[in-house]
């Protein structure tokens, strides 16, 4: 991984360093992952459980996503999308949360800037 | 050898960064969901040391795999560790609950997790193998207790035919007399249950059929070997080798704990009592003879019969069955006498064979 990528991560709030120590020191595996982040369906899905008021879905989706970000040091985006899952913990039925929008739009802003800087190098 | 860390997670990444941290001290296996789990659990259970198991996966989750360990009873020897990116306290109490060992919350970090599944799986290699050693032990606790149980039967036998080559027989009569008894008690066991008879009894009471006559020890040879009949004065010192019997027995052992001494002293001194009052040492009436003694007592009047002896020929098992059963060789039992009837075949098929 050049100086650049990892500077630019560190830019926007990725804990490089502590998700390197997470794999082992293992760049190669690190970054296999971390190119992989922006084919993973799992952070649309937590739009379309959304629009379609699914909380089974909507949860197991930012829990997902909320595990694979800080995993990967993505500490920004698994912060955010850790307000949504708490919404979507164990509810009866789909909340009508007011926070869940401007949430999501949050994370997405989030999520896009990541990913552009991943593509960028990928 | 248990070396195999059997991982449990949906996602890829979760399984690859597990197995970075630890494929240098162990196997890795890995499963994508419960069921899979379950599958190398049971293939592997001999092998895992440790599983590291994720909560939320599609087709069984981690729970469902608890509940199978439990169930299987892996949950002894296999230590479970619950790695989830759910921070909620519901399902680290739930976790505990079902017996997890620890629980790690993703995302982690891996040298401290490390150092906790090595701890882990530390304590359990350690606990399983003191157990498998207290089982070893029971195991040869269990032998050794059957050796002694054999060196006191070898002990009585000897002591038994000690007396008997003192009065010039081969050491075939208490074996014969201990082979009548058991079948005797056999044939009690089946028809009368009121006796209580098992076979553990059965066996004990056999055995201890042996130290019937030991008490001649202390009768001397001008009596014991004398070829002619006794004088009135020589039978009752000849009557005393019951009580002797069991003064021996006691001098050897004096309380009742031990079965075989039990018994032992109950045969040497009652073999020779009638059930209508007129044996002695003690002139006992009825089941006041201790059953064991009692069925001692057929036993040895059997085989008198139809050995050979200096002043009288054998007679045939049919001979010696009808002088019993019509009392001519005094009173029994008569349920005993039963049950020798009923095992009539098999006294006379022991006595051809122990001729």
């Amino acid at each position: 991984m050049d100086n650049e990528f990892i500077t630019e991560l560190e830019n926007r709030g990725v804990d490089v360093k502590t998700a390197l120590a997470r794999f082992m020191g293992n760049v190669n595996i690190y970054k296999k992952f971390l190119l992989r982040f922006p084919a993973d369906e799992n952070f649309k899905k937590i739009k379309a459980a959304i629009d379609t008021r699914d909380k089974d879905a909507a949860f197991m989706a930012a829990h997902t996503v909320k595990g694979v970000a800080a995993n990967l040091g993505l500490d920004p985006l698994s912060h955010k999308v850790e307000e949504l899952v708490e919404i979507f913990r164990g509810v009866d039925k789909y909340p009508d949360d007011p926070k869940i929008e401007p949430l999501y739009e949050e994370a997405e802003k989030i999520y896009d800037e990541i990913c552009d800087i991943i593509d960028r190098y990928s | 050898m248990r070396n195999t860390l059997l991982v449990v997670d949906d996602m890829e990444m979760n399984r690859d960064i597990l197995e970075l941290i630890f494929s240098d001290s162990y196997k890795i296996i890995k499963a994508e969901d419960g069921l899979q789990a379950i599958a190398r659990l049971s293939k592997y259970k001999d092998e895992i040391c440790a599983v590291l198991l994720d909560i939320f996966m599609p087709e069984m989750d981690g729970f469902g795999v608890l509940d199978y360990m439990h169930k299987n009873n892996l949950n002894k020897t296999i230590p479970t560790v619950l790695i989830t990116g759910d921070t909620s306290n519901e399902i680290k109490k739930k976790g505990y609950s079902m017996g997890v060992s620890d629980v790690i919350e993703k995302p982690f970090d891996s040298q401290i997790v490390k150092t906790r599944i090595d701890n882990i799986v530390e304590l359990y290699l350690h606990k399983n193998s003191l157990e498998d050693l207290v089982d070893a032990q029971t195991k040869k606790i269990k032998m050794q207790a059957e050796k002694i149980n054999q060196t006191n039967r070898n002990l009585w036998d000897t002591l038994g035919a000690i007396v008997e080559f003192r009065n010039h027989e081969s050491g075939m009569h208490i074996y014969r007399v201990r082979e009548f008894t058991r079948v005797l008690l056999g044939a009690v066991a089946e028809n009368y249950p009121e006796y209580g008879l098992t076979d553990e009894l059965i066996d004990i009471m056999a055995f201890a059929s042996v130290m019937h006559d030991v008490g001649k020890i202390s009768v001397s040879d001008t009596i014991l070997l004398k070829p002619g009949r006794l004088t009135d004065d020589e039978f009752e010192i000849m009557k005393t080798h019951t009580t002797k019997g069991s003064e021996i027995i006691d001098a050897v052992c004096d309380t009742d704990e031990e079965e075989y001494f039990k018994y032992g002293r109950q045969i040497a001194r009652s073999h020779h009592e009638r059930y209508d009052g007129r044996g002695y040492p003690d002139g006992l009436v009825g089941d006041d003879i201790p059953l064991c003694a009692q069925i001692v007592s057929i036993a040895d009047v059997y085989d008198a019969l139809v050995s050979e002896r200096v002043y009288k020929p054998p007679f045939t098992p049919s001979e010696a069955f009808r002088m019993i059963t019509n009392g001519e060789c005094g009173q029994f039992n008569p349920k005993l006498l039963d049950c020798f009837r009923i095992a009539r075949k098999q006294f006379e098929e022991l006595a051809n064979r122990l001729k």
